[in-house]
């Protein structure tokens, strides 16, 4: 028996409560649970193996498709989904920002090397994993920035670009984010942890 | 009502108690971070020492949301 769990939008601890009562409800053979942030994706996986089931995660994007099977069980299948992680023969690059102009000396001159700099980041092509922006960089993502719509070019080409909510609060911003995932030091560190390589800004 | 302790996890507590969610959210900014993210799988004792949060009132802001 398969059971699939879609907590697209949920944050947590929401995916886990909803993949708590599943199991403790139904105990299927195999669950997949569609989740969109990393700390989900990492509670929801937690809690499976917690649980005894093997867990597989498959990465699309900005999504997560955590997948458990029983471990007294069948082993996981990808149920008809024979094609690779798109990340997996790609290196994971991670350029983390914190500033919205480049470099010292002159401001007006930093902030339109950073536009150029953003701008030309998608040559990076597939290799560009992940965009993290903390601190003054988080005013890239707010509305009316000059970065805005090269931020939201990256994200339709699935950059997942994840803004610092802490900072954001910091700076009043929260409502003002117009692109991006909102998100914590967790996902950030996993980021890290995960990337083949970090560009420092 | 089952006892609350400072041995559950923050899962143990708001899995039987949803209401309590909202009170860890309001310890978030406290905290300087998404509790329900970073520690779900933590006992509350645990959380209260890593974050320097007082786990008495903590435990009465849980308690007083359960009983409302």
């Amino acid at each position: 028996m398969m059971k699939e769990l879609d907590c697209r939008g949920l944050a947590c601890p929401g995916p886990v409560l909803r993949t708590k009562d599943l199991l403790e409800n139904h105990r299927p053979d195999v669950i997949k649970v569609i989740v969109d942030n990393e700390a989900s994706k990492q509670n929801v996986k937690r809690f499976m193996e917690s649980q005894n089931y093997k867990v597989n995660v498959e990465i699309d994007g900005s999504l997560f498709y955590v997948i458990g099977s029983d471990e007294a069980g069948s082993e996981v299948q990808s149920e008809e989904r024979p094609a690779p992680e798109p990340h997996v023969e790609t290196k994971k690059i991670v350029v983390m920002i914190g500033t919205d102009r480049m470099g010292y000396g002159d401001d007006e001159l930093g902030k339109k090397l950073m536009l150029n700099f953003l701008a030309t980041l998608k040559e990076m092509g597939d290799d560009l994993w992940r965009l993290i922006l903390i601190n003054n960089g988080v005013k890239l993502t707010i509305e009316g920035s000059d970065a805005l719509p090269i931020l939201k070019e990256l994200a339709d080409n699935g950059v997942y670009i994840l803004v610092c909510g802490t900072c954001l609060t910091y700076f009043g911003l929260l409502d003002k984010k117009d692109v991006g995932e909102t998100t914590n030091m967790l996902d950030v560190v996993t980021s890290l942890q995960l990337a083949d390589k970090v560009i420092n800004i | 009502m089952e006892n609350i302790n400072a041995q559950m996890t923050i899962l143990d507590v708001v899995s039987k108690y949803r209401e309590t969610e909202a009170v860890f959210k309001r310890y978030d900014q406290k905290a300087g971070a998404c509790l329900c993210c970073e520690e779900l799988f933590e006992p509350l004792w645990k959380v209260a020492e890593k974050y320097h949060l007082d786990l008495n009132k903590l435990m009465y802001d849980i308690e007083e949301a359960v009983a409302i």
